[in-house]
C-alpha cells in the first residue's frame, strides 16, 4: 500500500521538476511541457488527497485539470507558432519586447 | 423746502445736466465715429443743453437763496442701488449752492472749450472721437460734481481720470504724448489708492457716505484725522499737488483745449471741490487741516518757481496752475472753504482763457516756444494778446482783476490763521506768481521778426470768441466776492482788506516790474531771475523726475528683478524639479520591466517562498 506521504513527495518532486524547467529553459516548447508536469502533479495531489479523504471531488478536480491543462496546450501552441513567425525562434529570452 | 424744488422743477433740471454729455458720447462713439461734422454737432447740443440747464439752475436756486437769511440747506434726490446688511448705496443728485457754483464753472468752461476746439482741432483726422471724449469726461465731471455721496464721487474720480488720460493721449502716435498719458493715470492712481481706503474707513466704522451726513458723523479726532488725510491723497493725486505733480506737465502733451478744460479749471480742482465737500470731516481735525495748509503751501511756492524759468508756455501754465491748486489746498487748509471755492471759481475762468489764449498763438505760430511765437508775431495777434494780458493781470492778482479778490479772501484767511513764516511764504509766492505771468507776457509783447510773413491775422472767431467770453468774465467776477459768499455760506463775506490788499499789490507790482526789467524789448532770452545759479534746482523740475525715475529703475525694477529671480530658480525650480524627480523615478522603475518573463516569474516565486516561509514560522 503506498502512502499519502509518498504521493506527495513524488507530486512535489515533479512540480519542482516542472518549475525549475519553466524558469530556466529557455525553448518554448520545454517550458510548456514544465506547465504539464506541474499541472499533472498538482493532479496527482488532488487524486492522493481524494483516496486518503474519501470522495470523488478531487478525482472530478484532476479530470478538470486535464480538460483545461488541454485547452490551455492548445492555445499555448498557437502562441509559439505565432511567437516564430514573427521573432523566427521560439527562444522566450528572445521575446522581450515588453521591457521597460 | 423739497416742495418748493419740486415746483421750480430742479429734480427735471437735474435730469437735464445729467444725462445730455452721456447720451452724447454714446451716440458719437456707437454711430458718429465716421461723420466728424455731425459728431461735433451733437457734442455741442449736448453742451449748450447743459449749459442752459445749469443757468436756469443757478437762477432759480439763487433766486430761492436771495429769499432766505440763511443758507440753502442740501437737497439729495437718490435711488436706492446696493443695500448690503452694514451699508446701503444710493445713487442720485445733491444740489446746495457748492453744486450749483462748481456746476457753472464745469459747464461754461465746457461749452467753451467745445465751441474753441472746433477751431483749435480744424482738419484733424480724430475730431470725433475727440468730442467723444470730451462728452464723456464732462459728464462724467458732471456727475461727480452733483453727487451726493463718496462712492458715486469716487466713481466719477476714476472716469475723469479715465478721461484724462484718453484725451492726453489723444494723439497717441506721438511716444512723448502716450508716455505723459500714462504717467498722468499711474501718478493719479497712487493718490486714489488713499481716497479709496479713506471711503473704505468710512464705510467700516460709519457705513454711511452720504455727504449729508458728513456733518453728523460724530468721528473721534484720530479717526478723523486718518480719514481726512486718506482723502486728501486723492486730492494730492488729482489736484496735483506737491510730490505727486509732476503729472500735470506732462500732460500738456494733450491738445490745448484739453489742457484748458481738463488741467486747468476742471478735473485738477475736483480735488478741491472734495475738500469742501467733506468739509465737516477736515474740520473736526485741526491736525489734518495743518498738513493740508503745509501741502498746498509748498506747492504753491515749488510750483511757482517752476513756472519762473520755462521756456514752454503751456508749461509756464500748467506750473501756475499746480501753483494755484497750492493756493486753493492751502486756503482750505487755513480752514476757509469758501476763499478756497471762491479761487476756484475766479481761476478756473482766468486759466482756462490764459489755456485757450496759448492754444491761439500755438495754432498760429506752429510752436510752444515762448520767444518762438514772440518772433513769428504773437502781438499782432491781438485778441488773443489782450485777452493773455487780462489773464495774467488777474492771475498776477492786480486790482480790479477777478484774481485779486480771490486772493486777498485767501491772504486773509492765512493771515487770521497766525503763522507769519506761511503767511510770508504765500505773499513772496504771489510776487513769484506775478513775475512769471508778466515774463509771458513781456516775451510775448517783443518786436516780431520783419519777415515772418503771416502778417496779423488773428485766430478764426470761434477761437476768439470763447476768450473774449473768458476775459469778460475775469474782469467782473471778482466784484461778485460779496453775492459768492453770501451764497455759499449765507453769511456775508469778503470786502478788500486793506492790511493784507497793499502788501499783496505792492509785491506783485514789484513782480510786474521786475519782469518788465528783464524782458521788455531787447533780444536776451534770460531774465535776471534765470541767471541766479540756484534757479537752476526748479529748471531740474526739483530732481522730482529724477528721483521717480531712480525709484522706478533701481528700486522698483531691482525688486521685479529679485522677484522674477525668486520666481524663475525657487518657485519654477521647486515645480520642476518634482517633475524631474518623478520622470527619473519612473525611469528607474521601469528597468524592472525587463520584458524578460523568466525573471518575472523567478521573482515570484521567490517572494511566494519567502512568504509561505513567513507564514510557517508565524504559525509554527
Amino acid at each position: 500500500m503506498v502512502s499519502l506521504t509518498e504521493y506527495l513527495v513524488v507530486a512535489a518532486l515533479l512540480f519542482t521538476i516542472g518549475l525549475l524547467i519553466v524558469l530556466y529553459r529557455s525553448n518554448a516548447i520545454l517550458v510548456l511541457i514544465g506547465i504539464e508536469l506541474m499541472l499533472n502533479a498538482a493532479n496527482i495531489n488532488f487524486v492522493a488527497f481524494s483516496q486518503a479523504l474519501g470522495g470523488h471531488a478531487g478525482q472530478v478536480f484532476a479530470v478538470f485539470v486535464i480538460v483545461a491543462a488541454a485547452a490551455e496546450a492548445a492555445v499555448a501552441i498557437a502562441i509559439v507558432v505565432l511567437l516564430h513567425q514573427n521573432l523566427g525562434t521560439i527562444d522566450v529570452e528572445k521575446a522581450r519586447y515588453l521591457n521597460g | 423746502m423739497v416742495e418748493t424744488f419740486e415746483a421750480l422743477k430742479i429734480p427735471w433740471l437735474m435730469d437735464a445736466i445729467f444725462y445730455p454729455y452721456f447720451a452724447a458720447f454714446a451716440i458719437i462713439i456707437l454711430f458718429l465715429r465716421r461723420n466728424e461734422k455731425l459728431a461735433m454737432a451733437v457734442s455741442l447740443l449736448a453742451s449748450s443743453t447743459v449749459l442752459a440747464s445749469t443757468l436756469m439752475l443757478f437762477t432759480r436756486h439763487y433766486g430761492l437763496a436771495a429769499g432766505h437769511s440763511e443758507v440753502l440747506p442740501p437737497v439729495s434726490y437718490t435711488l436706492k442701488w446696493l443695500s448690503t446688511g452694514s451699508a446701503t448705496f444710493e445713487f442720485g443728485y445733491l444740489v446746495d449752492s457748492l453744486t450749483v457754483l462748481m456746476l457753472i464753472v464745469v459747464e461754461v468752461v465746457s461749452f467753451l472749450v467745445q465751441v474753441y476746439s472746433i477751431g483749435y482741432m480744424h482738419g484733424d483726422k480724430g475730431r470725433a472721437r475727440f468730442y467723444a471724449y470730451l462728452s464723456l469726461f464732462s459728464g462724467s465731471m458732471t456727475a461727480l460734481v452733483i453727487s451726493p455721496n463718496l462712492l458715486q464721487t469716487y466713481i466719477f474720480w476714476e472716469l475723469v481720470g479715465l478721461c484724462s488720460y484718453l484725451l492726453i493721449g489723444f494723439w497717441w502716435h506721438k511716444p512723448e504724448a502716450a508716455a505723459a498719458a500714462k504717467k498722468a493715470f499711474v501718478m493719479t492712481r497712487f493718490g486714489d489708492l488713499g481716497l479709496f481706503l479713506g471711503l473704505l474707513m468710512l464705510l467700516y466704522t460709519r457705513g454711511n457716505v452720504a455727504f449729508t451726513d458728513f456733518g453728523a458723523m460724530g468721528l473721534s479726532a484720530g479717526l478723523a484725522t486718518c480719514i481726512s488725510l486718506l482723502i486728501f491723497c486723492g486730492v494730492v493725486g488729482k489736484s496735483s499737488q506737491f510730490p505727486l505733480h509732476v503729472w500735470l506737465p506732462d500732460a500738456m502733451e494733450g491738445p490745448t483745449p484739453v489742457s484748458a478744460l481738463i488741467h486747468a479749471a476742471t478735473m485738477v480742482v475736483a480735488g478741491v471741490y472734495l475738500l469742501s465737500r467733506s468739509a465737516p470731516i477736515f474740520m473736526a481735525s485741526q491736525t489734518a487741516l495743518h498738513v493740508i495748509f503745509l501741502f498746498g503751501a509748498v506747492t504753491a511756492f515749488v510750483a511757482a518757481t517752476m513756472a519762473c524759468v520755462q521756456r514752454d508756455i503751456k508749461k509756464v501754465w500748467a506750473y501756475s496752475t499746480i501753483s494755484q491748486l497750492g493756493y486753493m489746498v492751502l486756503a482750505f487748509g487755513a480752514a476757509s472753504s469758501l476763499s478756497s471755492m471762491f479761487h476756484l471759481f475766479t481761476h478756473a475762468f482766468y486759466k482756462a482763457l490764459l489755456f485757450l489764449a496759448a492754444g491761439s498763438f500755438i495754432h498760429h505760430a506752429g510752436s510752444n516756444d515762448l520767444f518762438d511765437i514772440a518772433r513769428k508775431g504773437g502781438r499782432r495777434m491781438w485778441i488773443t494778446f489782450g485777452t493773455t494780458v487780462v489773464g495774467a493781470l488777474a492771475l498776477a492778482g492786480i486790482f480790479p482783476f477777478s484774481g485779486f479778490y480771490s486772493k486777498d479772501a485767501i491772504l486773509v484767511a492765512v493771515q487770521a490763521m497766525g503763522s507769519p513764516v506761511g503767511y510770508g511764504l504765500v505773499m513772496f509766492t504771489g510776487f513769484l506768481t506775478a513775475y512769471y505771468s508778466f515774463r509771458v507776457v513781456f516775451i510775448l509783447c517783443r518786436r516780431p521778426d520783419e519777415h515772418s510773413g503771416h502778417g496779423s491775422h488773428d485766430s478764426p472767431f470761434v477761437m476768439t470768441g470763447p476768450l473774449l467770453i473768458l476775459a469778460i468774465a475775469t474782469c467782473f467776477v471778482g466784484r461778485w466776492e460779496h453775492g459768492f459768499g453770501a451764497y455759499y455760506l449765507g453769511a456775508s463775506h469778503g470786502g478788500v482788506h486793506l492790511d493784507v490788499a497793499i502788501p499783496a499789490s505792492i509785491l506783485a507790482i514789484l513782480g510786474l516790474i521786475l519782469a518788465a526789467v528783464s524782458f521788455a524789448g531787447g533780444k536776451n532770452e534770460d531774465g535776471v531771475v534765470d541767471r541766479l545759479p540756484m534757479m537752476e534746482i526748479p529748471r531740474q523740475k526739483y530732481y522730482l523726475d529724477d528721483f521717480y525715475y531712480w525709484v522706478t529703475q533701481k528700486i522698483v525694477l531691482g525688486c521685479s528683478r529679485l522677484c522674477a529671480y525668486v520666481d524663475r530658480h525657487f518657485v519654477d525650480g521647486s515645480v520642476n524639479g518634482v517633475a524631474e524627480t518623478v520622470r527619473w523615478l519612473g525611469d528607474r522603475w521601469s528597468r524592472l520591466q525587463t520584458g524578460r518573463i523568466q525573471q518575472y516569474l523567478n521573482a515570484l516565486v521567490f517572494m511566494v517562498s519567502v512568504l509561505g516561509l513567513g507564514i510557517y514560522l508565524a504559525v509554527m
